[in-house]
């Protein structure tokens, strides 16, 4: 199997408290794994790593062959990472910020308007400034964002949080098209509304990363 | 590169003119600066005259400060800079996409604050021509180096307080010798030229030293 991620015996310290214990996770082209566990149990860490966002002390992480570290640039281009608080422009419109992410990566700013109504912004909605809007109008901008991306490889942090439960639909109904599409998504939870569709589960206790497989891709 | 530079200077300007943050702060503080140095030197019309290039340099670098904050405020709400570091565009662009939307804000400022100049200092309005490459000059290495120290003191708490600390020592010789080719070009001071050659050779190095340093910058911002 391609692997899209390989993260091997990380360990991630920040502010001298190890987050990461010598993690290690493979996840595959076109798989989708669950990363449960406790609040601080470094869920979050673990994404930001395989993000470049967040340098490990030691250990290796490569996305699709090639280390984070080293090729940030290039690899960013090729995943989108959505994280806890939605990254916006609080100045621009939703709008604004969908057509900046997809000129970002040379795409045309036509391709926002379809991305936004995807995610149930429409018209008037998607010309509010960011900071009126209400957060889960802003969760639904950078879903957005990541389908204008149209990345490889997902990454999502909470993506459930500050939605109804119309949002939480949706996402489940965008994770599960990725999957269709053979994209490989990531994504960490307290919910079980992906139960049913995940190849594989996480969890993180205290740093420590547990898998278990509950589908043969 | 080219593109991606013009897409987060527009980006920032389109910004800035919503906020209207440089409206509403940094061009009152630099006119009332300008307003006072005329009060404290007003006594002594000489020596206002002989000082008016440096003051006027002073109010602008002062006001920069501000502007500089400003620039990178508006990437750390709402983590907005993490937008900029996913987005896939690379550091150089970004650098040189912020120092140039600094830089038009920076112009900007510098004619309002010329304007206050040829008023308050009553300098005479012959030399605006000549100050036309000091102020793009000088401009270009305030924004260069407003831009790094703006995006290195992003990852500092205390950034407010420690800006102006690693920001003036640094433009220091720029204001020095935008001070003097000011002086030459309002008749003044000497060797117009040569003070000129001086500041584009900061221009050149600052954005150069920012087109390379800016990416490890951004990464721990």
């Amino acid at each position: 199997m391609i692997l899209a991620v390989n993260l091997r015996s990380a360990i991630c310290v920040i502010n001298d408290y190890p987050v990461l214990v010598d993690a290690d996770l493979a996840v595959g082209e076109g798989e989708l794994v669950a990363v449960g566990g406790s609040n601080g149990a470094g869920k979050t860490t673990l994404l930001r790593v395989i993000a470049g966002l967040t340098s490990l002390r030691s250990g290796s992480c490569e996305v699709f062959g090639l280390d984070v570290g080293a090729n940030a640039r290039i690899l960013r281009r090729r995943f989108t990472y959505l994280g806890h608080t939605p990254s916006l422009y609080d100045e621009l419109t939703l709008l604004e910020n969908v057509q900046l992410a997809a000129q970002c990566l040379g795409k045309s700013v036509e391709s926002a308007e379809p991305a936004l109504a995807r995610v149930g912004l429409h018209s008037r909605e998607s010309r509010v400034p960011a900071k009126q809007a209400s957060s889960g109008q802003r969760r639904r901008a950078s879903l957005a964002v990541m389908l204008v991306r149209d990345s490889a490889l997902w990454l999502l942090d909470e993506p459930l949080a500050g939605l109804d439960s119309e949002g939480k639909s949706l996402v489940v109904d965008l994770v599960e098209e990725a999957r269709s599409q053979a994209r490989t998504v990531i994504l960490t939870t307290h919910e079980d509304l992906f139960s049913g569709i995940v190849d594989k589960e996480v969890e993180v206790r205290n740093g420590i990363v547990e898998q278990a497989v509950l589908r043969v891709s | 590169m080219f593109r991606e530079a013009m897409l987060v200077m527009r980006k920032d300007l389109l910004i800035e003119r919503r906020s209207l943050a440089s409206t509403a702060h940094v061009i009152p503080f630099a006119l009332v600066m300008l307003v006072l140095f005329a009060f404290a030197l007003d006594p002594d019309r000489a020596t206002l005259d002989k000082a008016a290039p440096g003051l006027f340099w002073i109010a602008v670098l002062l006001s920069a400060l501000m502007a500089i904050q400003r620039s990178f405020a508006i990437e750390s709400g709402g983590s907005a800079f993490e937008f900029l570091k996913m987005s896939g565009l690379g550091p150089t662009a970004v650098f040189l996409g912020k120092a140039a939307a600094l830089g038009v804000q920076l112009l900007v400022l510098e004619c309002i604050l010329l304007a206050g100049v040829v008023v308050l200092y009553n300098v005479d309005v012959s030399a605006a021509v000549d100050m036309i490459p000091v102020c793009l000059l000088t401009t270009a290495g305030i924004a260069a180096v407003g831009t790094i120290y703006g995006s290195f003191s992003g990852a500092i708490s205390a950034r407010e307080a420690l800006l102006p600390l690693m920001f003036l020592p640094v433009i220091a010789p720029v204001l020095l010798a935008a001070t003097r080719a000011s002086e030459a070009a309002i008749g003044i001071g000497l060797d117009y030229g040569v003070w000129v050659q001086v500041l584009a050779v900061f221009a050149v190095v600052y954005l150069a030293a920012g087109s390379v340093a800016f990416g490890p910058l951004m990464e721990d911002a």
